[in-house]
């Protein structure tokens, strides 16, 4: 069969998939809480599906694949180190979040320290930041596509615009669901290639001598060009970012119960370590077999280089898996854009669900605004907008300013008490990474320092 | 709501229009792909056939070049794999075989926008399912909401949605009609079974008040004689015995006229007059009371047509209510103007207001909020005005209350009758 029927099969084979399992988009008994938190009783299965098939996005698979095949062990050290620690500091917020009924973070926020402001200056800097982080999903996808089948960006983009809105329309429940299919697409896709990838390379031994022999730089954990201060700085940054992020902390919020919160972080762990195995075989051996690929952006030069290394079924496999890595991400991402714009950033919105009509004309407005929100990232990620990754790294670390100190340091909010730090420090990053030039992750920890600084300030006597 | 257990009206519209997808993008892409199939393959054949011929005249070393323009369709294979044969000239014999893999390949390449356009249709499919899903769903779950809200006695009226089918607006529509007549009806059955109550009452209260009656009127004579004779140590006592013998033959009274109400005396008078009246005789109480009193009659209203008397009690009764709703002082304000062919009168204070769940109970006799209040007073009033063709209105808040009376207005020319 020609391998461009079989990628277009496949594809076919996905499409049905999620439009079956993903279950139904309008539920029969559906209010505010069901759609943005899954009623707070999503189980162990869905939990961990959606939780790592989330965390698993297009660029991290993509970015942290083509770094490690660039760079070697530094990729580890300066972005998947820095990930696992946002995870492992994740159980410590467990219990402060499910205390609350909130249904957004920065509702969560807003309430904890008494400020309406807090809410409204989070939830928009949710909005802008997801937005444009799901442009980047939107590209990846979209390159990855057209590369593959030699079409036009915006065809192969109108592709993941649609599997995006179909399964962001049933809320939560739905992306649950979803993400559910995704996560095993992830699995069994990087599992494939890398074992197929291992079998040709020899063993994971094997690739460390020959790197040893070609390029030994690429054993080590810091290089040149990344300092080993650097390297820990953003190590530190992406840590705090993921441990802060909102579409991590509203999952372990949508449990069924507590014990099931923990025990997604537990399994979690376990599956994302598995996934990084992969991709770290699947860059160090794809570098031993075919080193030199490469291309004007990181997708098309994933695209090349395991189109080449791979056999036809495991290529697809992965490819697959980057395109359901991209799915589940953005899918998450609009859910919180669109919970931010039509519950956060609406005054009117209370806390409670009214009757079932109001509820009614409440998600129909958030149904619009998911299209509204799809339609201006599918149209953002058609311009070749310079820096595309860097804005998502901008998101990220504004999300972290946002949240980091309230949910893991604050103990005792005082009332009305962090508006004007975090703003300060918003600012303050605005200044660095524009005027400064520092990189946005770089320019977070003293952004946080002085939030920080500003909400306990020392200087002050204790009463 | 019972949680659904057969296929949901979206799942079953997303079969359908899925499969429908399907099946035209199926064969769509499988009619190009045959044809495409049949037209390379009868293609090659002609260049085959073209070449065989022209390499039939040839050396083998100058048919050799004119071959490879074969390669696009058809490969070389070996002697013993069978295929088109062609020779040269000086008797060298090559094997074609059809290369389908690469027709096909070149194929699918040539159809792919059509197949990621199938995707997309495919996925375009599924959408407008979930959308039409949605657009008949929606007010159907609005009707078992709503249907759902009456069998636990809320009435509520579904909400039109904007830009549906006609039909479902027809469905809203007849819900809210049925609503709405089965509040009227509510309202009727409650009406009659408080009319038939308040009768049974009536009887049962106008024998034991004529029973009571008489020997209370032969206590107070009695009483008056014994007052005389007393020591005046005892008469304070006797006092006490006569207010109690008075207030309860006032209960009596109160009890006979509202069972056995007398038919009014229809006249015309002025409502200035009536107002004028009430006024000077409630004065001292809201004096008292520390409650401010004020009335007024438009300019022109016309006279009322009545039993002045009853009216009059009527007035009175709403008046004393009202001083005293208000303990701690506050106004009370007549206002009588004409209405076409009726005159309105009100009785505005601004006391706390009436508790909407006492509000339909006011009437009822016996119903009462005072200790010392007989719950007589407001059905009395009820009855008068009903007796005149007239209807009595209530708007009460936490700013206070108004009593509003419409009554017939005297027909022209008989204000002098």
């Amino acid at each position: 069969m020609p391998v461009l029927l079989l990628q277009i099969l496949v594809f076919g084979a996905y499409t049905l998939a999620l439009v079956f399992l993903a279950g139904e988009a309008f539920n029969w008994k559906e209010d505010r809480r069901l759609f943005y938190v899954g009623g707070n009783r999503i189980t162990l299965v869905p939990m961990v599906g959606t939780f790592v098939a989330t965390w698993m996005s297009a660029a991290s698979v993509l970015g942290y694949t083509m770094w490690l095949y660039a760079d070697g062990y530094v990729a580890f050290t300066g972005s998947v180190n820095g990930w696992l620690i946002g995870l492992v500091l994740m159980p410590f917020i467990v219990r402060k979040l499910r205390v609350s009924r909130a249904l957004s973070l920065p509702q969560w926020l807003g309430e904890t320290f008494g400020d309406p402001r807090l809410r409204s200056l989070s939830a928009l800097a949710l909005l802008g930041a997801y937005t444009f982080y799901m442009v980047i999903q939107f590209r990846a996808f979209g390159t990855i596509v057209a590369s593959l089948l030699d079409i036009k960006i915006l065809v192969a983009s109108a592709l993941v615009y649609l599997f995006v809105l179909y399964t962001t329309f049933g809320g939560l429940p739905s992306v649950a669901r979803s993400d559910t299919l995704n996560l095993s697409l992830i699995v069994g896709g990087v599992t494939l290639a890398a074992a197929t990838l291992l079998g040709k390379a020899g063993s994971l031994g094997a690739v460390h001598a020959a790197l040893a022999e070609r390029a030994p730089g690429m054993l080590h954990p810091w290089t040149e060009g990344w300092s080993p201060l650097v390297t820990t700085l953003m190590m530190l940054s992406w840590g705090l970012g993921v441990a802060a992020n909102p579409q991590y902390a509203i999952r372990l919020l949508s449990a069924r119960t507590t014990r099931d919160a923990y025990n997604t972080l537990a399994l979690s762990s376990l599956i994302i370590g598995l996934i990084y195995a992969g991709l770290t075989v699947l860059g160090l051996s794809a570098f031993v077999l075919l080193p030199n690929v490469s291309a004007a952006s990181d997708e098309l030069a994933f695209t090349r280089l395991f189109s080449a290394v791979l056999p036809p079924v495991p290529a697809i496999g992965l490819f697959l898996a980057v395109l359901a890595a991209a799915v589940s991400t953005a899918n998450s991402q609009l859910l919180l854009a669109a919970c931010s714009l039509c519950y956060d950033l609406s005054p009117r919105e209370g806390r409670n669900r009214g009757d079932l009509v109001t509820e009614d004309r409440f998600l129909f407005r958030n149904r619009i605004a998911i299209a509204a929100i799809a339609t201006a990232t599918l149209i953002l990620s058609q311009f070749r907008m310079p820096g595309v990754l860097l804005i998502g790294r901008y998101s990220w670390t504004v999300v972290a300013i946002c949240f980091f100190l309230p949910l893991y340091v604050i103990r005792n909010p005082r009332p009305r008490g962090l508006f004007v730090p975090l703003s300060a420090a918003l600012l303050l990053h605005l200044f660095l990474t524009v005027f400064i030039r520092l990189l946005p992750e770089l320019a977070l920890l003293p952004a946080l320092a002085l939030e920080g600084l500003l909400y306990f300030r020392p200087w002050r006597k204790q009463p | 709501m019972r949680p659904p257990r057969t296929p949901s009206v979206e799942t079953r519209l997303k079969a359908i229009l899925t499969a429908i997808a399907i099946a035209l993008t199926g064969l769509t892409v499988g009619t190009a792909l045959t044809q495409g199939f049949m037209e390379r393959t009868a293609e090659a054949r002609l260049m085959l056939d073209t070449a065989r011929s022209a390499a039939s005249g040839l050396e083998a070393s100058q048919a050799e070049p004119l071959l490879e323009s074969l390669r696009p369709f058809w490969k070389e294979v070996p002697p013993d794999h069978g295929g088109e044969t062609v020779r040269s000239a000086d008797g060298r014999t090559w094997r074609f075989a059809l290369d389908r893999a690469r027709i096909w390949n070149a194929l699918v390449y040539r159809q792919r926008y059509v197949l990621v356009v199938g995707l997309i249709g495919l996925l375009v499919a599924v959408e407008l399912a979930v959308f039409l899903a949605y657009s008949l769903t929606r007010p159907m779950k609005l009707l078992a909401w709503g249907c759902e809200q009456m069998r636990t006695g809320r009435w509520v009226r579904l909400p039109s949605l904007s830009r549906t089918p006609y039909e479902i607006e027809a469905l809203n529509e007849a819900f809210n009609g049925m609503v709405e007549d089965l509040k009227r009806w509510q309202d009727f059955q409650k009406q009659a079974a408080r009319v038939e109550r308040l009768a049974a009452l009536g009887s049962v209260a106008a024998a034991v008040a004529h029973e009571v009656k008489n020997p209370l009127a032969s206590m107070r004579i009695h009483l008056d004689l014994l007052k005389g004779r007393l020591p005046e140590g005892e008469k304070e006592s006797v006092a006490i015995l006569g207010t109690e013998l008075d207030r309860l033959n006032q209960t009596v009274s109160q009890l006979l006229s509202y069972a056995r109400p007398r038919p009014p005396l229809f006249g015309p008078f002025e409502a200035r007059e009536l107002l004028g009246w009430i006024a000077s005789m409630t004065a001292t109480p809201c004096r008292l009371a520390g409650v401010m009193q004020s009335w007024s009659a438009e300019e022109g209203c016309p006279p009322l047509w009545g039993d002045e008397q009853q009216l009059k009690q009527v007035l009175l009764n709403l008046v004393l209510n009202a001083i005293g709703a208000q303990p701690d002082g506050g106004s009370v304000t007549l206002a009588a103007r004409g209405e076409g062919r009726f005159v309105s009168i009100s009785v505005a204070d601004k006391g706390p207001g009436i508790p909407p769940g006492l509000l339909e109970r006011i009437f009822d006799p016996f119903f009462t909020t005072r200790p010392e209040g007989t719950g007589l007073g407001l059905s009395i009033v009820h009855r008068i005005v009903e007796g005149h063709g007239g209807r009595i209105d209530v708007e009460t808040s936490e700013r206070g209350t108004v009593f509003t009376l419409a009554l017939p207005a005297a027909p022209l020319g008989k204000k002098e009758s």
